[in-house]
Parts: structure tokens; C-alpha cells; sequence
């Protein structure tokens, strides 16, 4: 998705962003983690007297319509984008890192696969969401099927190319001219080499993820209200926007924070196996 | 000139049916999904009152009747022939209803489409020629959050600067063109930014790569030592080649646009594609959320189809390549 390409000459030393990008993530995963020690009013708990406050000491992200604290419905939101982001990375790259290494090894089954994979990324990724959830209703497992279907075919496209180019190097030729099985070649040979690439488009589905949830969130289509969420947050804070200007920032900065975190530490694991590889993808 | 055209009709005949199996799949996805949905669709369209009689007639006019094969052989007669069946909320044919809102979003995809050339590709050319400088560095960072931000959030921050704070546009609502030519622009303006951000990062980024990749090819040395101009060498020369590189995002783009418009027009309320989808979600009313969906998806193939082309007519490798 991001592609970055720097002079040779430039030394790489330990990017700044980088640095801050983990220390976003490992704050917003202690919010996950310690969620419930962290927060002082409770996500759900309204607080007398103290409807649409602009943010303060007492709250720092102001209080929303219901009189909650906003900075608690934050910290326990990030639960559910973490869950879904992480959710749809492990699932969407299992999928379709199996569907890329069996298409590159048996060859025959290469364009029948590859063709109903084109069929799935035709569809705008929201709109298939959408389609989905329409069909099985909303909650963590159904919102990550939902996306693993949009993102696997994605992981499949490029994890079938790094196979491919697995496959036709001499030592895997070898295994071949050696009589070993073909599934041998695919977990021994094929599959370690992949894991790598993987592991970047995982990064940047994770982003993805959480942001087109967040979307369908505010649309009312993915983890049903009670449960705070950020995209939730913002679809109620619409409805103050004239108001309470803080209902739209503060969910939105923890979305956006998020997601250029994951993004940034996605270009960062790509920079490294482009080191390891040679520079080669 | 007699085989450059047998390659560019080589390689049309060759895109063309690549692009048959990918409707079958998007065709039967479609299907397959919306007959998992819970509820049978005849009860929601009828309600409950409805006769035996009444249900098997609709039965029989949508296909709803006998094997799973003849089923899906009637819904794909319905489907060839634009018969996309009845919205049940809209109480009108499917294809009627987005025809009716599909201008609104057009509107809005189109002004993106002129705001993200009309800047991303400066701002790309720029970035490039003065690579690994600070306004290098800066307008990279800004490509960079522009992909990161949540094309509906960036909207909701443009109503609370522009329509809340400082009052100049409205907040919502969708002006028809021939009701108001200025009213149409002002409500247009912020969702169309809106959607813009994420491709215009996008291309910015294409076009800074491309003119890195050619500054370093000989042609654009020979330019230099010909003592062209430097400025005459990026926006004459190597402006061209970047337009190739970002003529494919365009296809992208189109995906891209019709993705954010779904969540950007419930922001702004704009009447417009991604409210219906939205919708018939909401409604389940999948007829409609099925016609819709597959609009979407097979629009976006014949535009990626359209771009290959046009592709394939500006470089010649391309075609040769794919023949």
C-alpha cells in the first residue's frame, strides 16, 4: 500500500516516528490490557450533572450527551478496534497466506483460484463488509469474518508472487528433482520465506481494518452500542457536532493515532526484510 | 502500423475475457450471500398478511421456487435482463431507486477526482524533484496521515472548521445542481475534500516515485546535458511518464471513492450511493442492498477494464507485454 523509496546513500538510522509509533502502540495495548484499572468513571456509568463538558482535568476528553466520561469510553473503545484489527490480520493472513502458497506449489490450481480472488477484490472493500454483515448481523466474529473476506485475497495476491519466486529457485528445484513431496516443499521451503511478507501486509490490513470498522461503527453495522467503540463514539457525537466539538476530535485522534502507528510500523518491518532479501520483494 | 494495431486488438480481446470469469464470481457471491440472509425476502416484501397465493406468484416471478440450479439460473435471467427486483423500503423498482441516487455521489466522486489531479500530482512532482529535503520530508509525512485518517472523520473535522466554527458552508444537505447551481458547489465542496485526501495521498506518492525512477534513466540525463531547463525537464518530460504511473490509481480511486462515500455521505446526509447501501443494510432490504453491491462491484471492474486500456494505448509495452 505505502511505498517509500529512499536514496541508497541515506543512512538508516532509528527513525524517530518509528520510535514514537511503538510507544502509541504499546500505550494503546496497556489500554486494552489495563482497561479497567485506568478508567475512573466507567465507560458506561453516566455522571450526575455533568452532561456535554468540555474536556478538563476532571475529564479529559470532555463528557458526552449521556453525561459518560469520554476519556473512559476511549480507553475501553480501544478494545474493540484492537480486538477487530488484530482479529482480521490473523485470520485474513493465515487464509490467505495458505491460498498463496497452494496456488504457487500446485500449479494446476493457480488461475481457477486466483480468478475467484479477482472476483472478491472487485468489490469495493466497505461494500462487501457491508453485504456481509448485512447477511450474518454484527459482533466481533462477524465483523472479522467480514474483513478476513475482504483482506485474504489481498494477503493471497502477494504471498502467491514471493512463492512463486521461491518455487523456481535452484534449492527448491532440488527437493523436487530429489523425489521429495510437493507439501514438503510448500511447508519446509515455501512457507518460511513467505512469513516475512506477511507479516508487513498483516500490518497494513490491521490499519485497514480498523478504520473501515470504525466506518461501519459509525454506521451502526459492527459491534452493537452498549459496547463502546470508537467509530460508535463519533456516529453519536454527529449528532452534537454544533455542540460539543470534543465528541468528534477525541474518538477520530485515537482512530487516526491508531492507525498511523500500525501503518508506520508496518513501512518499518517492510524496510527491514527489504535488508534481509537484498532489497528485493 | 498494421501489427501495432493487431497487438492493441490482441490485447483488448484478451482483457475483455479475463474480465467474464470475475463477473461470474462477483455474480455468484452475490447470490450465494443474499440467500444465507436470514428471513425469506417474499415474507419482507409482503409482510404479514399476506395470502398463500400472493407469496406463491412472487415466489414464481422472483425465482424463489425449486432447486437451488434453477434458481440461481432465474436470478441470473433477472439480473441479465436489469431486473434487479423490488426495493421493499422504497416501495419502487431497484434499478429506478439508484438511478435516483446515484448523482448525488457522482457529484462528489467527480470534484474528489478534479481535486486529487489538480493537487496530488503538483505536490508528487514537487516532493520528487526535491527528494530527501525537508519540504520533501514534510509533504511525504502529510501524504502519509492524509492515507492514515479515516476519510469520514477528515469530513466531520472540515463541518467543525468550516460549517460550525467559521459558518461559510453548510453542515449538511445536498443541493441538487438545477435547484441552485452555488448551492450544489457549497454542499459538494467539504464531502468531495473529504474523499479526496486518501487518493491524493496516494497519487502524490506515485508521482514522486515515478519522477525519482526517471531522473535516474539516461533519457532524462541526455535532457540535462542537452541544458534543458530543470523545470522544463519535470513538467514537460518527466511530468509525462508520472501520468502513466497515475492513470492506474485512477482505476483504484473509483473503489476508493465509492468506499469513503458510503460513511462521507451519511456524515454530510447527502442522498447519494453509499446513504442507500447504508440503507438497505440498516432496512434489510436486500433486494436493494443486493443491486446495489453488485453495481459497485461490476462498475468497478469496467472501470479497471477502461483504465487498461487506456493504459495499453498510452504504453506500448504494456500491450506487448500482455498479447
Amino acid at each position: 500500500m505505502v511505498s517509500k523509496k529512499t536514496s541508497p546513500r541515506r543512512s538508516r538510522g532509528p527513525d524517530v516516528s518509528v520510535v514514537l509509533a511503538f510507544v502509541a502502540l504499546a500505550a494503546i495495548l496497556a489500554a486494552v490490557v489495563l482497561g479497567d484499572v485506568i478508567t475512573r468513571y466507567g465507560a458506561t456509568t453516566p455522571i450526575l450533572g455533568a452532561r456535554l463538558q468540555p474536556p478538563s482535568l476532571a475529564h479529559f476528553f470532555g463528557t458526552d450527551n449521556f453525561a459518560r466520561d469520554v476519556f473512559d469510553r476511549a480507553i475501553v473503545g480501544a478494545r474493540t478496534s484492537i480486538i477487530i484489527g488484530l482479529g482480521t490480520a490473523i485470520v485474513s493472513s493465515v487464509l490467505g497466506g495458505a491460498c498463496g502458497i497452494l496456488v504457487a506449489v500446485w500449479r494446476g490450481l493457480d488461475n481457477f483460484v486466483m480468478r475467484i480472488l479477482d472476483g472478491f477484490i472487485a468489490f469495493p472493500p466497505i461494500i462487501l463488509a457491508i453485504l456481509i454483515i448485512a447477511t450474518f448481523g454484527g459482533g466481533y466474529w462477524q465483523v472479522i469474518f467480514a474483513l478476513s473476506v475482504v483482506f485474504f485475497p489481498r494477503i493471497a495476491r502477494v504471498t502467491r508472487g514471493v512463492s512463486l519466486g521461491v518455487t523456481s529457485a535452484p534449492f527448491v528445484e532440488a527437493v523436487k528433482v530429489m523425489g521429495g513431496p510437493r507439501w514438503r516443499a510448500a511447508v519446509r521451503h515455501v512457507m518460511p520465506n513467505t512469513i516475512g511478507p506477511i507479516a508487513v501486509q498483516a500490518t497494513y490490513v490491521m490499519a485497514r481494518a480498523i478504520v473501515i470498522d470504525a466506518g461501519l461503527s459509525f454506521l451502526g453495522l459492527s459491534v452493537p452500542p452498549p459496547t463502546p467503540s470508537w467509530g460508535n463514539m463519533l456516529g453519536e457525537g454527529r449528532l452534537y457536532i454544533t455542540q460539543a466539538w470534543w465528541l468528534t476530535i477525541a474518538p477520530g485522534l485515537c482512530i487516526a493515532v491508531t492507525a498511523m502507528a500500525v501503518n508506520i510500523i508496518g513501512d518499518w518491518l517492510r524496510d527491514k526484510s527489504d535488508v534481509i532479501t537484498g532489497g528485493k520483494r | 502500423m498494421a501489427s501495432r494495431q493487431n497487438s492493441i486488438t490482441r490485447y483488448l480481446a484478451y482483457r475483455v475475457t479475463a474480465v467474464i470469469p470475475v463477473i461470474v464470481v462477483i455474480g455468484l457471491l452475490t447470490f450465494t450471500l443474499s440467500r444465507l440472509a436470514p428471513g425469506n425476502p417474499i415474507e419482507l416484501m409482503l409482510g404479514d398478511g399476506a395470502s398463500q397465493q400472493q407469496v406463491a406468484e412472487l415466489e414464481a416471478q422472483w425465482g424463489l421456487r425449486g432447486s437451488l440450479g434453477s434458481q440461481l439460473w432465474h436470478w441470473c435471467a433477472n439480473m441479465l435482463h436489469g431486473n434487479f427486483g423490488k426495493s421493499i423500503f422504497f416501495d419502487a423498482p431497484v434499478g429506478h431507486v439508484i438511478v435516483q441516487h446515484i448523482w448525488p455521489t457522482l457529484s462528489i466522486s467527480g470534484l474528489a477526482l478534479v481535486i486529487m489531479i489538480a493537487i496530488g500530482i503538483p505536490l508528487g512532482l514537487i516532493a520528487g524533484h526535491r527528494r530527501d529535503t525537508v519540504q520533501d520530508k514534510f509533504l511525504m509525512s502529510l501524504s502519509f496521515l492524509g492515507m492514515s485518517l479515516p476519510e469520514f472523520w477528515v469530513g466531520m473535522v472540515l463541518v467543525l472548521i468550516f460549517a460550525v466554527h467559521l459558518g461559510l458552508l453548510p453542515v449538511s444537505g445536498y443541493v441538487a445542481p438545477d435547484v441552485s447551481l452555488s448551492g450544489w458547489l457549497h454542499s459538494i465542496l467539504l464531502p468531495g475534500i473529504a474523499l479526496a485526501v486518501d487518493q491524493l495521498a496516494l497519487v502524490a506518492r506515485i508521482v514522486r516515485d515515478s519522477v525519482i525512477s526517471t531522473s535516474e534513466e539516461p533519457w532524462v540525463t541526455s535532457l540535462y546535458a542537452r541544458g534543458l531547463k530543470p523545470r522544463t525537464i519535470l513538467f514537460r518530460h518527466q511530468l509525462k511518464s508520472s501520468l502513466v504511473a497515475a492513470i492506474t490509481v485512477i482505476g483504484n480511486a473509483f473503489a476508493g471513492f465509492i468506499t469513503a462515500a458510503v460513511v462521507v455521505e451519511i456524515v454530510f446526509n447527502i442522498p447519494g450511493f453509499g446513504w442507500l447501501i447504508t440503507q438497505a443494510a440498516q432496512r434489510r432490504d436486500y433486494p436493494l442492498l443486493q443491486g446495489a453491491v453488485l453495481l459497485a462491484a461490476v462498475s468497478y471492474v469496467v472501470v479497471n477494464l477502461l483504465v487498461d486500456m487506456l493504459y495499453a494505448a498510452i504504453d506500448p509495452r504494456i500491450r506487448d507485454a500482455g498479447a
